[in-house]
């Protein structure tokens, strides 16, 4: 079983139960099946109010069995992958009852994935699942080499890239002779590295890890590979005031602190908090953990939780300040300058889909009654069936028989004058199989399918002038269509007890034995 | 039939279109019929001041907007200007264009625009189609435009093997043809191999009729600007000419399924092939023309017409399929743009089969354009129950 | 020919259409609905070449294409009705049972009339011309029902809005700008007219304070306009980055007077030359240098300039705000050489003998345009004698508006404007109207404003006027 977008297809099955509507079930009798390449087969079993979802392999009286790929199955689910299309195209595909399936749309809420905290396992798998992805071939060119990463402790292994022509390929293992290998004792350290809570050289240089091979290569990595930005994993205060003293050397600008001789501390308090000095002499800055005696300037911030705030631009430090929730000591003016000594922090990607502007859908039905008049022709048509009679006009030319009753034969362009009982047995011609109905328009009911419709040349009819109606449908696979040289099923109308003058005076046909 | 008489000659001088797709909930109706009416003034450069009148059109009742010409001035650029509004069901499209072409060649206009759009994710495209019908009788029963009858026909006269795989095949040449074309709405990237795995696997909707052989539902404009010949030689470099159009309506009712070989019904879109060949005395008419832009609203339908609309015989239709003949690049490409069944604004979509007809004798089809040159197209428009327009173009007057 | 039939076989069938339809609003509608819904603004677009302001808002104007979808405007949620008709009979399409009232309204700011329920108010009285605000729904649809009815409103519609034709009766000539002293008794044309000038921003006033302090430039424009609209003749400007923090980037300050300018050509714009915490006097005057607006203001004493806890006396940010006497010269010589006008900020007497005392330079023109500030953690507060008394000191030739910091505003432009002086609002010095409430933005204090001047028997001054009486050159 593999994850796709971080969800694996147990997920999806696991939290149906949560995740069941019983109002979108109604009337719903049904056990559907679930065929996943790669991850499994589950049966779904609904009845009413209630559901149960079993992982078997057993999908005998399924009456629609789902087939797709895991990645398919996951990306319909969770939106990834447009449904329409997977549908269409044969990646999604159903087979038995498409239109009982479809009810189990409205059965279930959405799958959301869980927002998971990213462990370091979770952050080394990223990483080099995304390594391919942030090959930079541009740094990478004339490279011939193969970049052993060995990686130690919890969720640490052993990744080798291969690169060459430009190009870039990742296996897990290692080669006999690695062109530079890269040794990290612990797998969260090699993390904090790669979100730039520390660098690589303090690694090295506490012994935490090493280089063999070719150094200059190693040197290079930022070149051949684009920053990794974490994707699923959602921030806390602590990993952003991490974050943003884990990159204030880098966003130092030694242009906005030209003679500048400082020292800033910065005093954070609550959750994540923590006291930071940076000493800023000569262009250059250096951040250390705790304070000096007397810091040129210090920031004091009541809450971490503000300061992050501040510095993703979610408030401003006066607003901050003039309700006694910070305070500077020292030298303000340095306080007032820190957006020039400093490039704006940027957080790392949350990798949560950008804000979209909201586009409005409005549903509405439109509702209005209408009233037809029947004139005497079809009048006269449809009051014969309350008399259980079709009684319909005939074209005098070409003998044509019309089904309905028509005022004028539209081949001939006469008056189709002559009146005649025709049926109201017949021959089935043609029968219409559907398996898809769409709702009806004036009920918003979906006719159960699948249903029949057919198409019968009445008993007195000659030619292509059939009468369209439902069969019963019990009988829907026992009807045979007709032609000039073989006889369709026979059929006789079934009346309702209360007629009105209308197409469904007659329930349906059924096979007249 | 005689021939019609046109005072002057008329020439297609811009085209636009939108990406056809069934997400455009970032504009409304006007807002996407604009980008569409942008896109053709700016092919044809010319500006709005420049068009005499203008002919809008879609299916009533899709949207459920009443008289949306006045509504939608703020996209059409109709404000001060001589407007109709025509809807003739799916043939709509190809009405619009003939209106235009007529307006123009009467004298009328210089200039005319004409606007087909649909935004079918707005509607609800089975309960317009059911209110076409009888509402005494056929409204009951009809449940939307599907019909599984073509492909019974098929298979009757084909044997069930060979008509159900020409379907899927047809399926997937158009997709190959959409993949080309960065308009379509649904380019799938289906491959000659999944043909068997399609016959089978592929939902079935009606009879055999299955869901990948189906049209799309797609929101989306076309525009086309039609202009007398003077001013279209003026203003464009490579004018498109119309050189005749027929329009055959029939009586309205689906029920015409005897299977009486002594009562032939007459089928609408062979009696338009042969009137309008015989009338500008087209005899091999497979021979004659460059490319064909049908309104394909499902494979089974679009084997089946190839034969109506060349006059074939037996099952040549077939084997133009199975040979792909009808792919760019063959005897007789069909739908280079990938046609209805990728694609599927049905107010639109009778006039963008004539707006890539004349791409393609322009040269500008981008990649979906066919190698050869393309000098005499034919499109189709279908609509109703079994209602046909076809619409002649020429790169060159030569009639 | 007509074929005779019997009709004892017509009858009639009862129907009925249902049809489900979505509607897609698209980008422009979607706005326009959830602003209503969620900000309780109206807004239209604005067409710059027709100069006309549509509601509901759409992406071209109709006439010619020209593409306005991005030209948003904040309109009034007041209006007046041009036409109406009363709903006398029941549907169930209709948003009301009938009678009701169907009016179009032309909303404040609009051009287009814009169709919608009246009601709190008698049919009968119903008229066309008569004022009315729209009253916002409880409980929103996501449709133009967001705004659940319009009801008739005190608020008069602001006598400002067609500027287009500037007092053709003024004199012209500049220098014949009558100084203040005579307007005690004068009732003139000019004497009359008070200047009204919204600060639509200071350097320290956040969008957490209030929402409606501008940051962005077109954000600017919009206050501006509102603000000009509510009867403004100039605003004064201190330019913020996109995180509200103070800049003294030209580019940043020259967009945002752009913006200002592209909106309400009309209307002065005084820039700060002060621009926020720490700036050099380098960054201070090189960007009025840069970018030339009409006016920009001129500090006059080194003095504090804190934010100390009101109540409690405790400091929370210490800061010397450094206007040395080298600095107001080169400053004024800076403005003088650029044509720039000076609005002399005067914090207390002390300042105001400053200005006088290098004014013995020559370097300042007259008319001379003080404004005296009051209320700063630093200067002094607003006392009415102390007013009094700085308005005697003065030169001759000086007109005189004025600003108070919080509390101090609305006594403060009170009693500038019963002595003759003029006006200046604005976020920048107080976040809130005199009831207490959060400001709707600068404009709704410039509304105040307004309202002050008529109960006192003076108009507001257009940008015309206002350069007349500042002596600033002919636009």
């Amino acid at each position: 079983m593999t994850e796709y977008w971080g969800v694996k297809a147990e997920d999806i099955f696991n939290t149906m139960k949560d995740r069941f509507r019983v109002e979108g079930a109604k009337g719903v009798d049904a056990v559907f099946g679930y065929d996943i390449e790669g991850a499994g087969k589950w049966k779904l079993t609904v009845k009413n109010d209630s559901m149960e979802v079993e992982k078997t392999d057993d999908l005998s009286g399924c009456v629609t069995i789902m087939k797709a790929n895991e990645e398919n199955f996951i990306g319909v689910n969770i939106g990834k992958v447009d449904a329409t299309n997977a549908f269409m195209s044969g990646k999604v595909k159903l087979e038995g009852d498409m239109g009982t399936f479809g009810k189990t749309t409205k059965m279930f809420k959405k799958y959301v994935p869980a927002k998971k905290v990213m462990g370091t396992g979770d952050y080394i798998q990223d990483m080099f699942s995304t390594l391919v992805a942030r090959f930079q071939p541009q740094g990478a060119s004339g490279l011939d080499v193969s970049i052993t990463y060995n990686i130690g402790g919890e969720g640490g292994g052993v990744w080798t890239a291969y690169i060459k022509d430009g190009k870039c390929e990742l296996k897990t293992g290692q080669p006999d002779k690695p062109t530079t290998k890269l040794n990290v004792n612990e797998a969260k350290d090699w993390v904090d590295v790669m979100l730039g809570k520390t660098d690589p050289f303090s690694l090295l240089s506490a012994g935490r890890a090493s280089i063999e091979g070719k150094t200059e290569i190693a040197l290079k990595l930022g070149e051949i590979f684009a920053k990794y930005a974490p994707k699923i994993k959602e921030f806390t205060t602590k990993d952003y005031i991490l974050d943003m003293f884990g990159t204030l050397v880098q966003r130092f600008q030694p242009k906005g602190a030209a003679d500048l001789d400082a020292t800033i501390t910065y005093d954070i308090g609550g959750e994540g908090g923590g006291k930071w000095t940076a000493y800023i002499k000569d262009g250059k800055c250096e951040l250390k953990e705790g304070q000096p005696e007397k810091p040129t300037t210090k920031l004091c911030v009541n809450e971490a939780k503000d300061w992050v705030d501040v510095m993703l631009g979610k408030t401003d430090p006066f607003s901050l300040l003039s309700a006694g929730r910070a305070s500077i000591e020292g030298q303000t003016a340095i306080a007032l300058k820190l957006g020039e000594i400093f490039s704006k922090y940027i957080p790392p990607s949350s990798g949560g889909e950008a804000e979209k502007e909201e586009l409005l859908v409005l549903k509405k039905t439109i509702s209005v009654n209408q009233r037809f008049a029947t004139g005497p022709i079809m009048g006269r048509f449809l009051n014969a069936l309350k008399e259980k009679k079709i009684f319909t006009n005939k074209c005098p030319k070409c003998g044509r028989v019309h089904l309905p009753a028509r005022e004028v034969c539209a081949e001939c362009r006469i008056p189709a004058t002559e009146w005649l009982e025709v049926g109201p047995k017949g021959q089935v011609r043609y029968m219409e199989y559907v398996y898809f109905s769409s709702p009806d328009p004036l009920t918003g009911e979906t006719r159960e399918t699948p249903y029949g419709m057919l198409n019968i040349l009445l008993d007195g009819c000659i030619g292509n002038d059939t009468f369209a109606h439902l069969v019963r449908r019990d009988q829907i696979n026992l009807i045979k269509n007709g032609r000039n040289d073989v006889a369709g099923t026979r059929v006789r109308p079934v009346w309702n007890e209360k007629r009105v003058g209308s197409i469904f005076d007659i329930k349906y046909f059924e096979i007249d034995e | 039939m005689s021939h019609r008489k046109k005072n002057r000659n008329v020439g297609i001088i811009g085209i636009g279109q939108t990406r056809f797709s069934s997400h455009r909930e970032d504009v409304n109706q006007p807002e996407m019929i604009h980008e569409a009416v942008s896109a053709a003034l700016k092919d044809a450069g010319l500006a709005m001041k420049d068009i005499d009148c203008i002919v809008h059109g879609n299916m009533e009742l899709f949207e459920m907007v009443h008289q949306p010409d006045c509504w939608h001035t703020l996209g059409t650029g109709a404000y001060g200007k001589e407007s109709f509004r025509i809807t003739t069901g799916g043939t709509v499209g190809a009405t619009l264009s003939c209106a235009a072409d007529n307006l123009v060649a009467s004298g009328m206009y210089d200039i005319v625009m004409a606007i087909g759009f649909e935004k079918l994710q707005e509607g609800h495209t089975t309960g317009g189609i059911t209110n076409m019908a009888d509402p005494l009788w056929f409204r009951n029963l009809q449940t939307g435009a599907l019909t599984g009858s073509k492909a019974y026909d098929m298979i009757s006269e084909f044997g069930e093997e060979r008509a159900k795989k020409a379907s899927v095949m047809y399926r997937i040449i158009m997709d190959k043809h959409a993949v080309k074309n960065p308009m379509a709405h649904r380019a799938f990237g289906l491959e000659f191999e999944q043909l068997d795995d399609l016959v089978r696997t592929s939902p079935k909707l009606v009879g055999d009729l299955k869901l990948i052989e189906m049209c799309s539902q797609s929101d989306g404009a076309c525009v086309v600007i039609f202009a007398e010949e003077k001013t279209a030689k003026k203003i464009s470099k490579k004018p498109v000419w119309i050189r005749d159009h027929i329009t055959v309506h029939r009586e309205e009712t689906f029920i015409l399924f005897g299977y009486d070989e002594k009562h032939p019904v007459p089928m609408t879109h062979r009696f338009a092939a042969e009137n309008l060949y015989k009338r500008n005395n087209i005899k091999e008419p497979l021979e004659y023309f460059d490319v064909f832009e049908m309104y394909d609203p499902a494979s089974w339908w679009a084997v089946d017409w190839i034969r109506d609309f060349f006059q074939l015989k037996d099952d040549e239709h077939l084997k133009l399929v199975e040979n792909k003949e009808i792919m760019i690049g063959g005897k007789m490409p069909i739908n280079p743009s990938g046609g209805v069944i990728a694609s599927n604004p049905i107010g639109a979509t009778a006039l963008v089969r004539i707006a890539e007809a004349a791409l393609q004798i322009r040269g500008d089809a981008g990649d979906h354009q066919i190698p050869t040159e393309v000098k005499h197209a034919l499109a189709s428009g279908f609509g109703g129950t079994m209602w046909t327009v076809l619409t002649m173009l020429e790169k060159d007057l030569n009639w | 020919m007509s074929l005779e039939y019997d009709k004892k076989d017509c009858f009639i069938v009862e129907g009925k259409l249902a049809l489900p339809y979505t509607y897609f609003p698209g980008r422009l509608g979607s706005k326009f609905i959830t602003t209503i819904r969620d900000k309780k603004i109206i807004m239209g677009v604005n067409c710059p070449k027709c100069k006309k302001v549509y509601v509901p808002p759409r992406q071209v104007c109709e006439k010619d294409f020209t593409d306005i979808r991005d030209n948003w405007v904040e309109l009034q949620n007041t209006g007046e009705v041009v036409n109406f008709t009363v709903v006398r009979y029941d549907d169930r399409h209709l948003p009301r049972k009938a009678p009701f009232v169907l009016a179009l309204i032309k909303l404040d700011g609009a051009d287009s009339p814009f169709m919608h329920i009246l009601e709190e108010i008698d049919i009968s009285e119903v008229k066309a011309g008569m004022r009315v605000e729209a009253v916002f729904a409880k409980e929103t649809t996501n449709t133009i029902l967001d705004i659940d009815h319009f009801k008739p409103s005190k608020v008069a519609k602001i006598s400002m809005s067609d500027r287009s034709g500037s007092a053709g009766s003024c004199d012209p000539g500049v220098g014949s700008v009558p100084h203040m002293k005579k307007q005690s008794g004068g009732r003139g044309d000019m004497y009359n007219k008070v200047i009204i000038t919204a600060a639509l921003t200071g350097a320290a006033t956040m969008k957490n304070q209030n929402e409606n302090v501008p940051y962005e430039p077109e954000e600017f424009a919009n206050e501006a306009y509102k603000c000009y609209k509510a009867g403004a003749a100039m605003v004064h400007v201190h330019a913020r980055e996109s995180n509200g923090m103070a800049t003294h980037d030209h580019a940043r300050i020259k967009a945002t007077h752009d913006a200002i300018k592209d909106k309400c050509p009309e209307l002065i714009v005084n820039l700060s030359s002060a621009v926020g915490m720490g700036k050099t006097p380098e960054q201070r005057i090189s960007q009025i240098v840069a970018i030339k607006p009409e006016m920009a203001s001129l500090n006059t004493n080194t003095m504090n300039f804190s934010i100390i806890d009101r109540k409690t006396g405790k400091i929370f940010i210490d800061f010397v705000f450094e206007n040395t006497f080298t600095m107001l010269q080169d400053f004024a010589k800076a403005m003088l050489e650029n044509g720039v006008k000076p609005e002399i900020e005067i914090y207390d007497m002390g300042g105001l003998d400053n200005f006088m005392l290098i004014g013995k330079q020559g370097i300042f023109s007259a008319p001379y345009n003080l404004n005296f500030v009051w209320g700063v953690a630093g200067g002094q507060a607003f006392r009415a004698d102390a007013f009094i008394a700085l308005k005697n000191a003065m030169p001759e030739n000086a007109n005189f508006t004025t600003c108070g910091v919080g509390q101090d505003q609305f006594p403060a432009i009170t009693q500038s404007c019963l002595l003759g002086g003029h006006m200046r609002v604005g976020l920048e010095d107080n976040i809130r109207v005199p009831s207490g409430e959060i400001a709707k933005g600068s404009y709704e204090q410039v509304e105040w404003a307004v309202r002050i001047a008529e109960a006192l028997g003076r108009v507001p001054a257009t940008p015309d006027e206002a350069r007349e009486i500042m002596g600033l050159k002919k636009k």
